[in-house]
Parts: structure tokens; C-alpha cells; sequence
């Protein structure tokens, strides 16, 4: 029986593949070590060296169960998470794809009603006692510019389609957060809004979505504008990037706006919620969607004396 | 359909932020004889110097931000009770339900139909006058 033993520690030995080959050869050396001793002769039983190989025996087999335990249990883990990612990135996309339909509409909207306007006010100007040609013809014009301008429309659509909501690149977030105030610039200018950023210079770099922590960003700080518009006295937007832990960053978008009301906390980033979302109507839910999709977490806190603070963090990228 | 029989001395503002759609509405209503002035802003129209004097009001809601909605308000506020009419793209009941209790003379939605919106100028100018058109 032994030397069955023997034979499998020899083999798991040779051929190693696995964490739990190494435990199990542990275990099979405790049952080695327990075949020996009760092979022991009677006088010898229940020395401190039998008793010694009897807890060796026990606590690597304990041990072994622990670490297989543990194992299943990080395995489990990692599953339930990969799942839970892979269904905020289907509802990122889903939740993309309707903002991008209900922009498309309100662009083919645009020129197809000034077409019909054009086309009434073409009957009009020939339909009276005089016709007066020369306004008929300006509105069949301009029938003619509509249409081609809802042509670029539907040319369009699949570059709007194209936010590879895939693709996923090494991002500096600063610099994420230089190119989103770029973006916004005019409006801040229009609203008089100061900027104050704080960028933290030895922030890892994440893996992430360019185009969509772009619209994360972008949306935030066009939110923060929107609170402070109706303000008196001075508006001023924070930005800070700072180290969160070992392993991941935060933002902070910070204004000195409208701010939040307690009972609204949670309720501002349910996708039903749409007072206030500005430009192409994004939302917080999606937001949170896409943070949540890269690994983050977005919340929000009241700013003191007045104004809220949004917060995200962000995993930082590991290398492999 | 009738000729516009209203006086030509009312002054119908526009406010659209997409210029095709606004000029669109401009030349229709100038095709009926009105006198025009388009805005591609909310704020272009509240610094002109006519906004007194604007008989009928057609805004563009601007969802979501409802703008248009917001503009009405900000008028009935400073004492311009201006008969407004709100054009959008989106549908919505409950925001025209809203608009329409806020005291906006119509919704339409674009693209609008033409003997719509007609209707809609028509009430609209009655009410800006009232003593002198109302039958």
C-alpha cells in the first residue's frame, strides 16, 4: 500500500502542474509518514515521534482542504465578477445605442421639418392671385439643401455607431481630463465658470474606453456647469486626480452649484431620472454604467458650504 | 385655406436653435403675411430690443433641457405675458401636459403640420389682442 503511495508522490513530483499537486503530494507524504507509523511497532506507538507524524498528518490535510476552499471560493469570485462586468458593458452599449438613435431622430427631425415648412410655404407664395416665383423657387432651394443635409444624416449614423465601445487602450487620466476641459471650453466661457485642477503627477495609468471616460468626464463637468448656472457670485469648477489606494485612482468633480438633495443621492443616477442632463443626454446612469463597466465606482457628496462633489475611481492598469 | 386676415403690424419671434428649421419657419410665416424675427437663442431674443413688442412666441423646446418651457416662465415673470407656442422634436405627454398647464398656447411637434400650426398663431394673436379681435 505503501509503495502505491510512493509511486504517485514520485509521479506528481515528476509532473507538477498545478498549486494542488503540491498539496496533494503533502498530503500523500502525511500518509506515507501514517502508513509508517502504524507499521510502527507496539512499544514505539504513542511516542511524541508518532504523535508528531499523527498532527502532521492532520494539519496537512486540514490545510490542504483550506487551500481548495479558498481556491473555489477566488474562482467563484472572479466569475460572478467577470459575469456582472460583462452585463454593465451589454447595458453601456444598449444604453449607448438609444442615445445614439434618439440623436439620430432629432437630427433627421431637424431638416426633415423644415423640408415640410418649405414645401407649405412654396404653395403658398403660388397660390395666391399673383404668384410670386421667385419665393417659391428660394423655398424648393432650400428643399433641396435639407434634403441633402439629412443624406450627411443617415451617412452618418454608423460613425456614431463606431464608439468602439470595445477597444480599450492605456489612458493617462490626466490628460483625459486636460481634453474633456477642451472640449467644454466654450461653455465654460459662456457661463463664466473658473476652472481650478489639481492633477496628481505620479497617477498610474488606467485601462479604459478613451472615447466613453471621455463622455463620463465631459457630462460631469457640463452637470457641475449646469448647477452653478443659475447661481449668483463666483463659479468656480474643481478638478482633482489623486492616488485612491494601491491599486487604483480617483477623480473629483467639484462645484459650487445647486448641489444635491440628500434623498436624491441615489436617486440621481437611476436611468428614469432626467432633470437636468445635458447635451447628448447621457445621463448619470450611464455614467455609472460605464464606470462600473471599467471597474470604478461613481458616487456623489455635498460640497460645503454648498455644490456637490462627484467622485469616481478607477482601477489602475495592470500590467501582464 | 384662408388668407391670413390678421394685421401685418404683429410681430411673431422665433427661437430655434437649428437655423434650417428656423428659417423654414421664418419664410412660412412671412409666406402669410407676418412679420418675423428669428433667434437662434433664448438669451438672443430676451437682449433684443423687441421682446416687448413680440406678439406670438414660437420656441423651440430643446429637450431635455426644456428651455422653451423655462423661457416662458422667465417671460411671465418679468410681466411679458407673451402667447407662446412650443415646437419640438420629442414626444412626450407628460411634458406637454406640463407646458400646457404652465399656460404655453400649443405643442406641436416637428415636423408640424401646416393648418396646426396656423391654428395655433391665429388663438395665439387673439389673445396678445384681446379688445380689438376678439368677436
Amino acid at each position: 500500500m505503501a509503495a502505491l503511495f510512493v509511486v504517485a508522490l514520485v509521479l506528481l513530483w515528476l509532473r507538477q502542474r498545478s498549486v494542488l499537486d503540491l498539496w496533494l503530494m503533502l498530503v500523500l507524504c502525511a500518509y506515507i509518514i501514517e502508513i509508517a507509523l502504524t507499521a510502527f511497532p507496539i512499544p514505539y506507538r504513542f511516542s511524541v515521534g508518532w504523535y508528531a507524524g499523527r498532527v502532521y498528518g492532520v494539519l496537512s490535510g486540514s490545510l490542504v482542504l483550506l487551500i481548495l476552499m479558498k481556491e473555489v471560493t477566488m474562482l467563484y469570485g472572479e466569475l460572478l465578477r467577470a459575469v456582472l462586468a460583462q452585463r454593465r458593458e451589454r447595458e453601456v452599449r444598449l444604453l449607448t445605442g438609444d442615445a445614439v438613435a434618439a440623436t439620430v431622430a432629432h437630427e433627421i427631425k431637424q431638416p426633415l421639418s423644415a423640408m415640410t415648412n418649405y414645401a407649405s410655404t412654396g404653395l403658398r407664395w403660388l397660390d395666391r392671385a399673383t404668384p410670386n416665383i421667385d419665393e417659391a423657387k428660394a423655398a424648393l432651394q432650400q428643399i433641396v439643401n435639407n434634403g441633402h443635409r439629412m443624406g450627411a444624416v443617415i451617412d452618418n449614423i454608423r460613425t456614431l455607431f463606431k464608439t468602439e465601445a470595445r477597444t480599450r487602450t492605456s489612458l493617462d487620466v490626466n490628460n483625459l481630463i486636460r481634453e474633456a476641459l477642451a472640449l467644454v471650453r466654450y461653455d465654460l466661457q459662456t457661463h463664466r465658470v473658473a476652472v481650478q485642477t489639481d492633477y496628481n503627477q505620479s497617477l498610474p495609468p488606467i485601462e479604459g474606453n478613451e472615447v466613453q471616460l471621455q463622455q463620463v468626464l465631459v457630462n460631469l463637468i457640463t452637470n457641475a456647469i449646469d448647477s452653478m448656472a443659475t447661481e449668483d457670485g463666483d463659479r468656480v469648477l474643481s478638478l482633482r486626480s489623486k492616488v485612491y489606494d494601491s491599486g487604483s485612482l480617483m477623480v473629483s468633480v467639484e462645484d459650487v452649484g445647486k448641489g444635491v438633495e440628500p434623498s436624491a443621492i441615489d436617486l440621481i443616477f437611476k436611468p428614469q431620472f432626467t432633470t437636468k442632463v445635458h447635451g447628448m443626454g447621457m445621463g448619470l446612469s450611464i455614467c455609472r454604467s460605464i464606470i462600473e463597466a471599467h471597474g470604478g465606482q461613481l458616487w456623489v457628496t455635498a460640497n460645503l458650504p454648498r455644490g456637490a462633489i462627484f467622485h469616481f475611481t478607477l482601477p489602475a492598469h495592470r500590467q501582464h | 385655406m384662408q388668407e391670413a386676415e390678421l394685421p401685418t403690424e404683429t410681430l411673431i419671434s422665433i427661437i430655434d436653435d437649428d437655423e434650417d428649421f428656423r428659417e423654414s419657419v421664418a419664410g412660412l410665416m412671412k409666406s402669410w403675411g407676418f412679420t418675423v424675427e428669428a433667434f437662434p437663442s433664448e438669451l438672443a431674443f430676451l437682449s433684443s430690443p423687441n421682446v416687448r413688442n413680440a406678439s406670438c412666441l414660437i420656441v423651440d423646446l430643446h429637450y431635455p433641457q426644456m428651455t422653451g418651457i423655462e423661457l416662458h416662465r422667465r417671460l411671465v415673470e418679468l410681466g411679458y405675458a407673451i402667447p407662446t407656442i412650443l415646437i419640438s422634436a420629442h414626444l412626450d405627454d407628460s411634458v406637454r401636459a406640463r407646458a400646457l398647464a404652465d399656460g404655453i398656447i400649443c405643442y406641436l411637434t416637428k415636423p408640424c403640420d401646416e393648418d396646426a400650426l396656423f391654428g395655433c398663431v391665429s388663438s395665439a394673436l387673439e389673445r396678445a389682442k384681446p379688445d380689438e379681435y376678439r368677436s
